[in-house]
């Protein structure tokens, strides 16, 4: 695209650099800025806003395979079945559950990489990174070698005559779905947490301990309150992706780890109940909505995204 | 530990222990990461056809068998054609609205950031089942293009974030200077900007490319009659006669990911640390 380098050309397009150009630069700087901007907010106004807003649409029209497009709210009426409703509460206790074991594991994580592992950090840091970049489909699905009937667990605990049966709650279970999604985000959880811890100065620890205050006093009032920011964004993005899952609970998630996502995916793909389909979706939506919202209410979110 | 032998203990034998349980923390984390897959790994060659213990012998047969396999190849190569055309896309997209968001001021500054960040928070799933319902409505037919244009959206708001906050970090003056020294502005983009942000450029491309090659929820919606890799395994899963071949080339896949992938991250940390940059910087950006 060209766009990229016809307003650079116009010397007299100068971008704000410091304050020192900041008056002249406010009334170019929009055209420049719309030129830079055309292409990026053009795919997401198409793209994105448009495949938003079709959605919403649909949500209010009588969309299946006989519906004729009318407008009615039967859809949302509809998707507060007893089925879907029980759907939605199993999908948020799993989401709840995986949050709760991700920061129990994350956040002690994030304080080891930042202040306890020396030269490891780096290669701790990109380890993560590389776990990411593994299909997750297949990070999924290889969780049955450890959770399956004949999985690890099972094997282990049967030659040290701990049980005699397999366990058969380890897998096609809610346990699985929640240990399964832990893994799954560890990394974008410890992200956000690691960032926080290294905004700390080691001195700040190194005072606490001066003045007597043990490991409890220290993180109470001085870790948690400075990585308070940290914790909310973690739970901000890994929330959302947890509670729209659909491939963990369909690999290891059998009847009792169903999720709202499985619902949506059978809604659309299997039944062709689009108006339903897009309620929940809607729903779904909206409940991320407002865990972002209620950050956002008690942080300065903006400042997270910079992470200044 | 009780409080006493904790007294009793000297600072050194504490040190100890606490190292210990840091190991094992530490290792902890590491078998939740890759534990999994590498048991997978293993598995692939055992002469079993079912996913568990015992070990029943080493064969080779389910890779024979995953080689013959035209459709899993053809669903790699749809993958990587998609992965490579979304991400120099992604990248340009990324870097234009880094730097109208992050060297402009202009009126609704903050409500585009907020739009173009929008997509890193909304769920895949949402983006993906909109789409579908998009792509029917205006007639485009779903394949590869559709496939395209949705990760484009997924993705590149990711090489934005990671883009600004390193346009943010980096030191407006250099910029300045050159064009106080009598650089054009296009000059001082090409010769001062862009060669400081091509690790982060780089960075991002690894992170582009990973999500669209692995991407499985918004390539299943509008993916069409295409099969991309995620997709061939998500509906394999389902033949249970067909796992050892899954565990095979799933194996292969994972290996290829891990030497491409730590290869990468290798390249440009030497390269960073050449110019005294530090890759932390970039992760967190992240």
């Amino acid at each position: 695209m060209s766009d990229a380098q016809t307003p650079a050309a116009d010397h007299a397009d100068t971008p704000v650099l410091g304050t020192g150009y900041a008056g002249k630069a406010r009334s170019r700087g929009s055209f420049s800025a719309f030129i830079y901007l055309a292409g990026p907010v053009g795919v997401l106004l198409l793209f994105f806003a448009g495949p938003l807003g079709i959605l919403a649409l649909y949500s209010f029209q009588e969309r299946s395979r006989t519906g004729d497009g009318s407008w009615t709210i039967s859809n949302y009426v509809n998707a507060l079945r007893p089925q879907y409703v029980e759907t939605a509460l199993n999908t948020l206790v799993i989401a709840v559950l995986s949050m709760v074991l991700l920061l129990v594991i994350a956040y002690p994580l994030a304080y080891l990489l930042a202040f306890k592992v020396g030269r490891w950090e780096v290669p701790l840091l990109l380890a993560l990174a590389l776990s990411d970049e593994l299909n997750p489909l297949i990070r999924i699905y290889a969780w049955r070698t450890v959770l399956g009937r004949n999985g690890l667990v099972n094997t282990v605990l049967t030659q040290l005559r701990l049980i005699d049966q397999p366990l058969d709650w380890l897998i096609f279970t809610k346990f699985a779905v929640v240990v399964v999604l832990t893994a799954s985000w560890l990394p974008y959880a410890v992200i956000p947490l690691y960032a926080a811890m290294k905004t700390i100065d080691r001195r700040v620890l190194e005072a606490a301990r001066d003045l007597g205050a043990g490991w409890w006093t220290t993180f109470r009032s001085v870790v948690f309150p400075l990585t308070a920011a940290g914790f909310l964004a973690t739970i901000v993005i890994v929330f959302i992706p947890i509670i729209s899952d659909f491939a963990a609970p369909a690999l290891v998630g059998g009847t009792s780890g169903r999720m709202l996502a499985s619902v949506t995916e059978d809604l659309f793909l299997g039944r062709g109940e689009w108006g339903i389909g897009s309620a929940l979706t809607f729903v779904l939506l909206a409940a991320s909505g407002l865990v972002v919202w209620f950050s956002y209410k008690l942080t300065d979110l903006s400042r997270l995204a910079t992470h200044r | 530990m009780t409080t006493g032998s904790s007294v009793a203990l000297g600072s050194t034998a504490r040190g100890r222990l606490s190292l210990a349980f840091r190991t094992v923390f530490l290792a902890f984390v590491g078998f939740v990461l890759f534990g999994p897959v590498v048991i997978l790994a293993v598995f692939s060659l055992n002469d079993s056809i079912i996913l568990g213990f015992p070990f029943k012998g080493a064969t080779t047969s389910w890779y024979v068998q995953a080689f013959r396999e035209p459709n899993i190849w053809a669903s790699l190569w749809t993958s990587l054609k998609v992965a490579a055309v979304v991400t120099p896309v992604s990248l340009l997209l990324g870097l234009t609205s880094a730097i109208a968001l992050t060297r402009f001021r202009f009126r609704l500054r903050g409500t585009i950031t907020a739009f173009v960040a929008l997509p890193l928070v909304i769920p895949w799933l949402v983006i993906g089942v909109g789409s579908l319902l998009f792509f029917s409505a205006t007639d485009i037919p779903l394949g590869l293009f559709t496939i395209g244009v949705s990760h484009v959206v997924i993705a590149f708001p990711l090489a934005t974030a990671l883009l600004s906050a390193q346009l943010y970090r980096l030191e407006p003056h250099l910029h300045e200077a050159a064009l106080d020294l009598g650089a054009t502005e296009r000059e001082a983009l090409r010769l001062v900007v862009l060669p400081l942000l091509v690790p982060t450029l780089a960075a991002s491309a690894i992170f582009v490319f990973s999500w669209s090659f692995n991407n499985f929820i918004v390539s299943f919606f509008t993916a069409g009659f295409e099969n991309t890799f995620p997709i061939w395994v998500f509906s394999t899963l389902r033949r249970a006669r067909d796992l050892p071949m899954v565990n095979a080339i799933s194996t292969l896949v994972s290996v290829v990911q891990v030497i491409v992938v730590v290869g990468a991250w290798q390249a440009l940390r030497r390269v960073m640390d050449r110019r005294g940059q530090d890759i932390r910087e970039i992760v967190i950006g992240s």
